[in-house]
């Protein structure tokens, strides 16, 4: 597709506001409405967007294969690790009040909740992208042959 | 009569058109951009329930990825569908049975909307509750809150009991934000969920079912081990610049 006009320039238009959204649904998750799953699956719409219109190998160049499997492990990998950090502070695993550091006073707390909470549904963003490129990547690559 | 009840009706009645013309096309590449619309339509609808992190899910993975992916697939297996020899027997049962389980199941579950429905009663709903909604900045107000809520009590005794936000909201609380009161957030952490965050959906998938989300997240994340591992490129190098695009 890659001489074709129209959704060159659409992709152009549209991946940088893709990519700048998926942040943005991931980093308000405890806000409003989205979360991990969702902004994972937008950040991966914007990479398959852009391999759909520039060709997989063009996307591969900027986002090698290598870095999106490591990726995806290491989103589960930050999941599990906040969890852990509630276990080494002596709290339940998956405390997240553990991340105030000691503070005990209630904004520190809290804040540490909505803290914890953001780091999970990150490790669940990147993860979720990864694999749903991976998917994309398998998918176009079977197809090729 | 709800204002919103024809525009669901007329959404609902879409919602079947487009998924007997789904069944019924035989082309698949229509089939898949039917899907695409199906669960666009199906995200409205949620959206009039309200239900704006199952809508944005919808639109998201149903109509986006979804599509995408279905569309790789035809890629593979092509794009007509095989003549069928008329409805299959024994599926068109299992469907018919499953379908009649589920309506079946519908009538034991509260009506939309239902102030006594369990999520409201249930005494992990209702902290909750109490905890997330109308609550922008937990952390700046939760002192006052506290502070507010005793003065008042002491001196609205004798003024029976008429709603206390109403009296009270506007001058001294945060911007009349709809605050319920009797929070069981403010004993402190006795019963404490520890999901001081807005968004009730968040806050119950990423704490109170949180071991839950990690093993979704496990689940995925072995999903996309398994797809490296099944459909590896078994014969071309990993340096690969072919002209193929």
């Amino acid at each position: 597709m890659r001489d074709q006009v129209v959704p060159r320039v659409i992709a152009r238009m549209l991946i940088p506001y893709m990519l700048v959204y998926g942040f943005y649904v991931a980093s308000h998750g405890e806000l409003g409405p989205g979360g991990g799953f969702q902004a994972g699956v937008i950040l991966a719409a914007a990479l398959i967007l852009h391999s759909l219109v520039h060709g997989l190998e063009e996307t591969q160049r900027g986002v090698p294969r290598r870095w999106v499997d490591r990726t995806m492990a290491f989103g589960v990998l930050l999941y599990i690790g906040v969890g852990i950090h509630g276990l080494l502070a002596g709290n339940a695993f998956l405390d997240y009040s553990s991340l105030a550091l000691g503070a005990t006073d209630p904004e520190s707390i809290h804040g540490a909740e909505a803290m914890g909470m953001t780091l999970v549904e990150t490790g669940v963003t990147l993860t979720v992208a990864a694999v749903m490129v991976t998917l994309f990547d398998k998918f176009a690559t079977a197809a090729r042959r | 009569m709800d204002s919103v009840f024809p525009v669901d009706l007329l959404l609902l009645a879409l919602v079947v058109v487009i998924g007997v013309a789904t069944i019924r096309a035989r082309n698949l590449l229509a089939s898949t951009l039917l899907l695409g619309v199906y669960s666009l339509l199906m995200a409205l609808v949620w959206t009039n329930m309200f239900a704006m992190d199952v809508a944005f899910t919808e639109a998201a993975v149903g109509a986006g990825i979804s599509t995408v992916l279905l569309l790789g697939t035809l890629i593979v297996v092509g794009r007509e569908e095989r003549p069928s020899r008329g409805p299959h027997g024994a599926a068109l049962l299992v469907t018919i049975l499953t379908g009649a389980a589920l309506l079946y199941g519908t009538t034991d579950m509260p009506a939309f909307g239902d102030p006594n429905a369990p999520v409201h009663t249930d005494a992990v709903g209702r902290k909750y509750i109490a905890q997330e909604v109308g609550k922008v900045h937990p952390v700046a107000h939760h002192h006052d809150d506290t502070h507010h809520d005793e003065a008042h009590h002491d001196g609205a005794d004798h003024s029976a009991d008429d709603h206390e936000p109403d009296t009270s909201a506007p001058a001294e609380h945060h911007g009349g934000s709809s605050e319920i009161h009797g929070d069981p957030a403010q004993d402190a952490h006795h019963g404490d969920y520890g999901t001081h965050v807005p968004n009730l959906v968040t806050a119950v998938l990423a704490a109170y079912r949180g071991y839950d989300t990690m093993f979704e997240t496990a689940v995925i994340f072995t999903a996309g081990v398994c797809l490296i591992v099944l459909l590896r490129d078994r014969r071309s190098p990993p340096k690969e610049t072919e002209a193929a695009a």
